[in-house]
């Protein structure tokens, strides 16, 4: 990754002097940007040796990201209507501090849209959220031993157990 | 043409395809069942789905909810639908993703491994 580091990608809010076209509205800057090299990649070995891993095991997807190894698109349309970034991140309360669940809307919308979990999954606040729904793939379940990290990676969610 | 609330006929397929499917499983990896079975299954697997592949190219909602729903086996999938261009054929079309040719057909039906 040496390579884009050393190449930063440009900051879309300052137009270059230079005059480049400014950034059009609605596309982001991953689909501005080649794909990255873990794209040619189909063989799982090879991949997970790219990726970065968490400390409790699996893939980091987030870090992933964050280290710009994948950048993935809205879709196939490179215009397609981007989701807003939100950094809503809070606690929900548990039975005791120590049970506090750590939701960040910032790590969930860079993969997912609003209606993604408003709508079929979540109202917006106030709901029971209990322990025994995730075990059953409901709730955080629905998406978390699935697809995103499994349930029993108890501290990336209670933070302070 | 399949459902995954399906019947220990299909478990029984399920496991002689894979065997050792259960050693080291990728997060996210699915393969799909087809309704009541399927007795050519061990020679012509039901298709995979690997999310992982996927979702190092694309967000969530690339495909979610607009092409598939976040759960298995609710919406009809099947090689006329592929042709059609939609579900997978949205993007397996030659051009954004390899397409449903020949050389093709193992790419996606396979075992998981
Ligand atoms: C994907 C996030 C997530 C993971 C992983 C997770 N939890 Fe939870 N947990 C929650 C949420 C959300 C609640 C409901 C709000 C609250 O009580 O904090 C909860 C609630 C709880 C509670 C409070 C009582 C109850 O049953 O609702 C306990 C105890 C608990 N979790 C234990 C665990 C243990 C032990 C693990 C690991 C095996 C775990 N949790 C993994 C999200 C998670
Ligand atoms: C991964 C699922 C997920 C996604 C994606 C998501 N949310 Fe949420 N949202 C939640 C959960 C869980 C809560 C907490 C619900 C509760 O407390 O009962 C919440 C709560 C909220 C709340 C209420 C906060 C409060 O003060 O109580 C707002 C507003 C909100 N979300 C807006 C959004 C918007 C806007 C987006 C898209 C940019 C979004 N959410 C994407 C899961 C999600
Ligand atoms: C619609 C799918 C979906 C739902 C529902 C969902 N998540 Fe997530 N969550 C993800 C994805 C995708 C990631 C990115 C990391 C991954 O894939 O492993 C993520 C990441 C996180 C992280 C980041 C932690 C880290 O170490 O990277 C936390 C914390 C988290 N989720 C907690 C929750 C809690 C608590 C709930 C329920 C209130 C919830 N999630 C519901 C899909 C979901
Ligand atoms: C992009 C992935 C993909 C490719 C490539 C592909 N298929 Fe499929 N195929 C599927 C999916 C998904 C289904 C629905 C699930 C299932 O039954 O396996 C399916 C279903 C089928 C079925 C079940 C009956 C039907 O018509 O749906 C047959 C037979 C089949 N495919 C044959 C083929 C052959 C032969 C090729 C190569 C010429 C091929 N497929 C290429 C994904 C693919
Ligand atoms: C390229 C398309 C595509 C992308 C991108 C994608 N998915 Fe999926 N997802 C699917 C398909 C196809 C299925 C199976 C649908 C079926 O069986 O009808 C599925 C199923 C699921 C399921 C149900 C799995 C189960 O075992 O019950 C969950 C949860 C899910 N996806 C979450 C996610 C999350 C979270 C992301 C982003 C990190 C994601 N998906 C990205 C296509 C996609
Ligand atoms: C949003 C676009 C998109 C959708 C929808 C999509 N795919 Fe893909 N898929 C891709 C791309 C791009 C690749 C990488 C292909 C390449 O490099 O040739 C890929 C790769 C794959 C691979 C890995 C092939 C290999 O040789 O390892 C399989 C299997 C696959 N897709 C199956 C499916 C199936 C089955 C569906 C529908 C259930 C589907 N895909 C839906 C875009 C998509």
């Amino acid at each position: 990754m040496a390579s884009q580091a050393s190449n930063p990608a440009p900051v879309a809010a300052e137009p270059s002097a230079g005059g480049a076209p400014p950034a059009e509205v609605g596309q982001s800057q991953a689909e501005q940007l080649p794909p990255p090299p873990i794209e040619a990649i189909l063989s799982w070995e090879q991949a997970q040796a790219e990726l970065p891993g968490h400390a409790m095991g699996g893939v980091d997807w987030n870090e992933a990201l964050e280290q710009d190894i994948i950048r993935p698109r809205h879709g196939t349309d490179s215009n397609a209507a981007q989701a807003p970034s939100f950094d809503l991140d809070f606690y929900i309360k548990g039975p005791s501090k120590a049970m506090d669940a750590w939701f960040p809307h910032s790590a969930h919308t860079q993969w997912l849209s609003c209606e993604n979990c408003h709508g079929s999954i979540y109202r917006y606040r106030q709901q029971e959220l209990k322990m025994a729904d995730l075990y059953a793939g409901k709730s955080c379940g629905a998406c978390h031993g699935k697809v995103a990290f499994p349930v029993t990676q108890c501290k990336r969610c209670h933070i302070d157990m | 043409m399949r459902a995954l609330r399906g019947l220990s006929l299909v478990l029984g397929i399920t496991l002689l395809l894979m065997p050792v499917a259960s050693a080291a499983p990728v997060l996210g990896d699915l393969q799909f069942q087809r309704e009541g079975g399927d007795e050519m299954a061990a020679a012509f697997p039901p298709s995979i789905f690997p999310h992982w592949v996927h979702r190092v190219r694309y967000r969530c909602d690339a495909c979610h909810d607009s092409l598939f729903p976040m759960s298995r086996g609710e919406v009809e999938i099947s090689m006329k639908i592929l042709a059609e261009g939609k579900a997978c054929g949205a993007c397996h079309d030659g051009t954004e993703a390899f397409d449903d040719s020949f050389q093709n057909c193992s790419r996606c039906h396979r075992p998981l491994d």
